[in-house]
C-alpha cells in the first residue's frame, strides 16, 4: 500500500506545512502543483521528518512537482507536455501502474471550450502512455480547474469520468458509433454537506449569477482495472495537518496559513 | 474469377508537401538526423474535440464536425522511448487554416502553409524549444549512467 498526496500550493512557501504533511500521513509520493519553493529546500524539510525522499533532478514540465519516497528507478517518466507528466510506477514484485499528474488551466484564462481541448490533450496522452506500456492500469490525479460535472471530466469527448465504479466497470461506452474507455470519478461522494469532509477542494466567492462556491477542481481519476486497488474510504481531503488547521473560521480554506486549495490523500494498494 | 471493375478516381499518390501533417513530419525527420538519432521527433494524429474547441473559440465557422490534431513529440530513444509534446495543432477535413493555442491559451489561426512554416520557425528557435532540447539531450547523454529520478 502506498499512501499519496496531492496539493496545489497556490505558490506559498508550506515547507514546514508539507513536512509535517508527510510525518503525519506516512506520505510515500507527494505530488504538488503551484510549487515555487525551491526543491532542494523541500527535500531538506520532508527528509527532517521522513527520511529518503527524492525528486526528479530534472524536468520539463513545470505544473508539477514529484517526491517520491521510495528509489527514483521505481518512477520512470513516459510522456510529459508542460502541464502533465505521466510516469510508469513500478515498484518490486508488485504490478506497475501509470501515474498522470496534471494541472490543467485555470477557469481564469481558459473558458470551457478550452478546458475541454486541454483535457482532450491530456486524454491523448494518457492513450499514448498506455499505448507504449501495453496495460491501462492508469490513475490520473491532479488540478483540473473543472469540476467532476463539467463536460471536460465526464463528457466523452473530455476524460469520460464516470460517478460510479458499477458504471465504470463497464469499461467503456459507444457514442455515435465510437467507444470510449471510462475513469472512474470517487471525487462525487466528496461534494456537500453530506460527505465526511469538507464540500470541495477549492472555494470561490464570485458575484456571478452561477456560482457553486465549493468547488472540485483536484480531482483523482481511475481505471476501471485499477479500482479494485483503490480502497475509496482512503480518499480523503485534508483539512487539517497536525494542530494546523487548512480551514479558517468561515469554513473556507485559509490562505493566511496555507494554501487556497485543500490536499487530497489518498492510497493504491500495490 | 473476374476482377471487379475499379471505379475509383485517379488518386494521388505524391503527398502535398504544403499539408500540415507533411511540414510537421519534416521538421521531425530532421531533429533525428541533426541529434545523430539521441532525439527524435514524432507527429501523431487524433481527432476530436480539440478541432471543435478551437473552431468555437475563434468564431470561425464549423462546416463539420471531422478534425484533426497532431501532436508533435519529441522522442528519447535511451529513456525508454520518454516523449515530449511539444506543440499541438488542428485543422478539418480542409488542410488550413490550421489552428494552435499558445502558452497564455490563448487561440490563434494560420491561414496557410507559408503562415504555418514561419510559425513553425518561430516556434522551434525559440528560447523555449532550445531548453526543452538542451535538457533532454543532457539526459539522453546522461540516460546510461544514471536515473531521471535522483535525491540531491
Amino acid at each position: 500500500m502506498i499512501n499519496i498526496v496531492f496539493w496545489n500550493l497556490n505558490r506559498k512557501p508550506l515547507q514546514d506545512l508539507l513536512a509535517a504533511l508527510v510525518r503525519n500521513y506516512d506520505v510515500d509520493l507527494l505530488i504538488l502543483a503551484e510549487n515555487r519553493i525551491p526543491a532542494k529546500m523541500v527535500l531538506r524539510a520532508l527528509n527532517a521528518e521522513r527520511p529518503e525522499f527524492r525528486t526528479r533532478p530534472w524536468s520539463i514540465c513545470t505544473k508539477i512537482a514529484v517526491f517520491t519516497r521510495f528509489h527514483s528507478a521505481f518512477l520512470q517518466p513516459t510522456e510529459e507536455s508542460d502541464r502533465t507528466l505521466i510516469c510508469r510506477l513500478n515498484l518490486p514484485a508488485r504490478v506497475e501502474i501509470l501515474l498522470a499528474m496534471a494541472h490543467l488551466p485555470s477557469k481564469l484564462h481558459s473558458d470551457e471550450m478550452g478546458q475541454l481541448a486541454q483535457c482532450q490533450l491530456l486524454l491523448e496522452s494518457v492513450k499514448q502512455a498506455e499505448s507504449k506500456t501495453g496495460h491501462t492500469r492508469t490513475i490520473l490525479v491532479g488540478d483540473l480547474n473543472v469540476n467532476p460535472f463539467e463536460a471536460s471530466v465526464v463528457g466523452a469527448l473530455g476524460l469520460n469520468a464516470v460517478m460510479t465504479k458499477e458504471i465504470a466497470l463497464r469499461n467503456s461506452r459507444t457514442v455515435q458509433g465510437k467507444e470510449y474507455r471510462f475513469f472512474y470519478n470517487p471525487m462525487w461522494r466528496h461534494f456537500g454537506e453530506h460527505s465526511d469532509g469538507p464540500p470541495g477542494t477549492y472555494y470561490y466567492g464570485a458575484a456571478r449569477h452561477v456560482n457553486y462556491f465549493w468547488n472540485m477542481f483536484d480531482q483523482v481519476l481511475i481505471r476501471p482495472e485499477l479500482i479494485q486497488r483503490f480502497p475509496e474510504h482512503e480518499l480523503r481531503i485534508l483539512t487539517s495537518i497536525g494542530n494546523v488547521q487548512l480551514l479558517g473560521n468561515s469554513g473556507q480554506p485559509n490562505r493566511d496559513v496555507a494554501s487556497d486549495h485543500l490536499p487530497m490523500f489518498f492510497r493504491l494498494d500495490i | 474469377m473476374v476482377d471487379a471493375e475499379d471505379f475509383w478516381p485517379e488518386i494521388e499518390s505524391i503527398e502535398d508537401p504544403g499539408s500540415p501533417v507533411v511540414l510537421l513530419r519534416k521538421q521531425a525527420e530532421k531533429l533525428a538526423l541533426k541529434t545523430g538519432h539521441r532525439l527524435r521527433g514524432q507527429v501523431s494524429t487524433s481527432s476530436g474535440a480539440f478541432h471543435f474547441a478551437a473552431h468555437v473559440e475563434l468564431g470561425m465557422p464549423l462546416d463539420e464536425e471531422m478534425g484533426f490534431t497532431h501532436s508533435f513529440r519529441i522522442e528519447v530513444p535511451a529513456l525508454d522511448d520518454y516523449s515530449y509534446t511539444l506543440f499541438t495543432v488542428s485543422h478539418g477535413i480542409e488542410s488550413y487554416p490550421v489552428i494552435y493555442q499558445d502558452d497564455n491559451q490563448q487561440w490563434h489561426a494560420l491561414a496557410n502553409s507559408e503562415a504555418l512554416t514561419d510559425w513553425l520557425r518561430e516556434t522551434l528557435t525559440s528560447e523555449k524549444t532550445k531548453r526543452v532540447l538542451k535538457t533532454l539531450l543532457d539526459q539522453a547523454g546522461d540516460a546510461s549512467r544514471s536515473n531521471p529520478f535522483d535525491r540531491r
